[in-house]
């Protein structure tokens, strides 16, 4: 267990030099860098479980890297326990990784690749094997500790990997995209395997994933990041309800946020919310953070999830036209086409035989949604105009 | 004519070219084996067979008058140990260029390369001078020094260790284990095919080579190596090629012997199993 606090890391790589520099020299002098992370401030509590998460290239892995000690820090400070941890190699931090492609030793036996970690720092047979055999029993490796890692699946592979990481009993878990390389079914099923594994061993964990679902099963907290820039740092419910801003909010929720621009109006001293041909009266809720805006007519983009789109209710508000109706088991993922844009649906909508009903191609449908559940945000900056009323 | 045919002949052709170039190739072997059981009136005769296998009298003659024990243990030393240096500088350098990143790394990389395209023979007079001036002349190190060092073998293993992921590396070394403990713990028993081969490779080259040590033990007949030690052999009485022969077959014993014992680790190891798929 341990507290994982990083004070403004930053990490900046030098532009990778070009193979043929070697012969013609570049015309510019190779003064170009990529910064990786941006200033990273935050602190991971004893026994948490964060996940970071963002698209490829967004610093995730290049952060878990550095608090494994694998990744130098061009600039702030990173403690592990209160201790800087900025130039200790990464043998002394006590932390453990699980690597994406796995990397267990090909020549080692099953058994010897989770021995190889306790080996050098404990020298007691008998606890080496105590602790191996308490390893292999909690992932159920027991019958395969004279395999060799070719004679495994995929997820027993898996399993080894974490299990060279769990027998150490590391203050700090890393995970490096675990799951990324298994298929759908061992996904879920190695998904939840992690959740029971995290109640019963003491570690602070700390798990990369573009996935967002793993991201929001896994994790207690979330770090949404995006080129090199946390987004948002929040629990999985903060993170999808209260997104901070337009990147949270499209990134995270499958299908993905709907995005419409349209303008709040002030009239008569109440604030409107003006989409299309359509006026609805915004509550409260925005009026306060709108006032302080200035002028009476603000740009706004106006985010709203599938699952909020009602269609063809009662109070039907807008008329679309169906371009692709999927369908996803009990509910139909339809994607419609209003004013121009896409708008899409999650839909239960059953039909006579109680099967989730499926729409023709170009056929009229109506939709509506509250507008409770809308997210505004600012058409300029992106933010959510919620958060930055109430965070400043 | 079928096509099935028709690749049942193409087959019968290739497989007797390649016995007929086989045998080209082995026959000096084999007359040279033969003719060392032959005496030396035997030799003169065009026959290929001797008239006794029996007759071990060449053998004799040159393990006494040519000291022949003494050069085999000569080279035997120069050829392991120098290997054994060899691999482990090449080793080393390869690791380097495979698993780190520095400035200039290409440059210096191809810096050793551009060595395998200077011809040995070149270099022949200023690695005497060289050699004499570290007063190496008519050691072992004086004959080994100069092939510590193989480009060839860097650039072998660099391009081995290169298929070994990166993340291997990272995950030992959060296990506690250093760039010399990964080595020897991890790289090398993955990569011994490769180790291996080129350990044998360089041992039969250095048991082979002549030019160099001839130069290097030149006023120090002691010190010679077997190949060196073989051509004096005619010199004790003229033309008793026999003896030659004799000799021959003896200096190939060694190499024989070390090639059948490293075959059996020449099988294929590789990384199945390390990673994902």
């Amino acid at each position: 267990m341990a507290t994982i606090t990083f004070d403004k890391v930053r990490k900046v790589y030098p532009l990778p030099s070009h193979p043929t520099s070697l012969f013609h020299r570049r015309k510019e002098k190779d003064e170009g860098e990529v910064v990786a992370v941006k200033d990273f401030s935050m602190e991971i509590k004893d026994n948490e479980f964060v996940v970071l998460v963002g698209p490829s290239g967004c610093g995730k892995s290049t952060t878990l890297r550095m608090i494994a000690g694998l990744e130098d820090i061009t600039s702030g400070s990173l403690y592990i326990d209160g201790v800087l941890v900025n130039d200790v190699e990464p043998k002394d931090r006590d932390t453990a990784m699980v690597f994406q492609n796995y990397a267990l030793y090909p020549h080692m036996s099953v058994y010897d690749n989770m021995a190889f970690a306790i080996r050098k720092r404990n020298k007691d047979k008998a606890e080496v094997d105590k602790a191996v055999r308490e390893a292999a029993e909690i992932l159920g490796l027991t019958h395969f500790l004279d395999r060799k890692p070719k004679e495994l699946s995929g997820g027993q592979r898996q399993r080894v990997a974490i299990g060279r990481a769990i027998v150490r009993k590391p203050k700090v878990m890393l995970m490096d995209e675990p799951l990324s390389n298994l298929d759908a079914k061992l996904r879920n099923q190695m998904r939840s395997e992690i959740l029971s594994l995290r109640k019963r061993i003491d570690a602070t964990f700390v798990y990369v994933t573009h996935d967002q679902t793993e991201a929001m099963t896994l994790g207690d907290r979330i770090v949404v990041m995006k080129d090199g820039e946390v987004q948002q740092i929040g629990t999985p419910d903060e993170i999808f309800s209260f997104p901070r801003n337009l990147f949270v909010a499209t990134f995270i929720g499958t299908p993905e946020m709907n995005i419409m621009v349209g303008d709040a109006v002030k009239d008569d001293g109440k604030w409107f919310l003006l989409l299309g041909s359509r006026r609805f009266p915004l509550g409260n809720r925005f009026s306060s953070f709108l006032e302080g805006k200035g002028g009476n007519i603000i740009r706004v983009k106006v985010g709203i999830r599938p699952e909020d789109v009602k269609i063809n209710t009662k109070e039907d508000t807008f008329h679309g036209s169906v371009l692709v109706s999927e369908r996803l088991g009990s509910s139909i993922s339809l994607h419609m086409e209003w004013n121009g844009r896409e708008v899409v649906a999650l839909t239960e909508e059953k039909d006579e035989n109680h099967v989730a009903k499926v729409f023709d191609r170009d056929e009229k449908v109506s939709f509506s949604f509250s507008v409770e559940d809308i997210h505004l945000f600012d058409a300029t900056t992106d933010g959510n105009l919620l958060w930055e009323e109430n965070n400043g | 004519m079928t096509h099935r045919r028709k690749e049942q002949i193409e087959e019968i052709v290739v497989s007797l070219v390649a016995i007929a170039l086989g045998l080209v190739i082995i026959f000096p072997l084999i007359y040279c084996f033969l003719s060392s059981f032959k005496t030396p009136s035997e030799f003169l005769d065009p026959k290929l067979l001797p008239s006794s296998f029996l007759n071990l009298d060449n053998y004799k003659a040159a393990l006494e008058r040519g000291n022949l024990l003494r050069y085999i243990l000569n080279s035997f030393v120069i050829a392991f140990l120098g290997s054994a240096i060899r691999l482990i500088f090449s080793i080393l350098a390869a690791y380097v260029f495979a698993f780190y990143d520095f400035k200039g790394k290409n440059v210096v990389f191809f810096m050793i390369l551009g060595t395998m395209m200077i011809p040995s023979d070149v270099l022949l007079a200023t690695n005497y001078l060289t050699v004499s001036r570290l007063h190496l002349l008519n050691t072992y190190m004086g004959v080994m020094v100069v092939s510590f060092v193989s480009a060839s073998a860097t650039f072998m293993l660099r391009q081995r260790f290169k298929t070994i992921p990166r993340d291997m590396r990272e995950a030992a070394s959060m296990d506690g284990y250093g760039d010399i403990w990964f080595i020897l713990r991890v790289l090398l028993p993955i990569t011994r095919p490769v180790v291996t081969t080129l350990f044998v490779q360089s041992f039969i080259s250095l048991w082979n080579s002549y030019l160099w040590p001839l130069i290097a033990t030149a006023s120090s007949p002691e010190m010679r190596t077997v190949m060196v030690g073989i051509t004096r052999l005619n010199s004790w009485e003229d033309e008793n090629y026999q003896l030659v022969m004799a000799g021959v077959v003896i200096s190939l014993i060694p190499s024989i012997i070390l090639f059948l014992i490293m075959r059996r680790s020449l099988r294929k190891g590789g990384l199945e199993g390390s990673l994902v798929g």
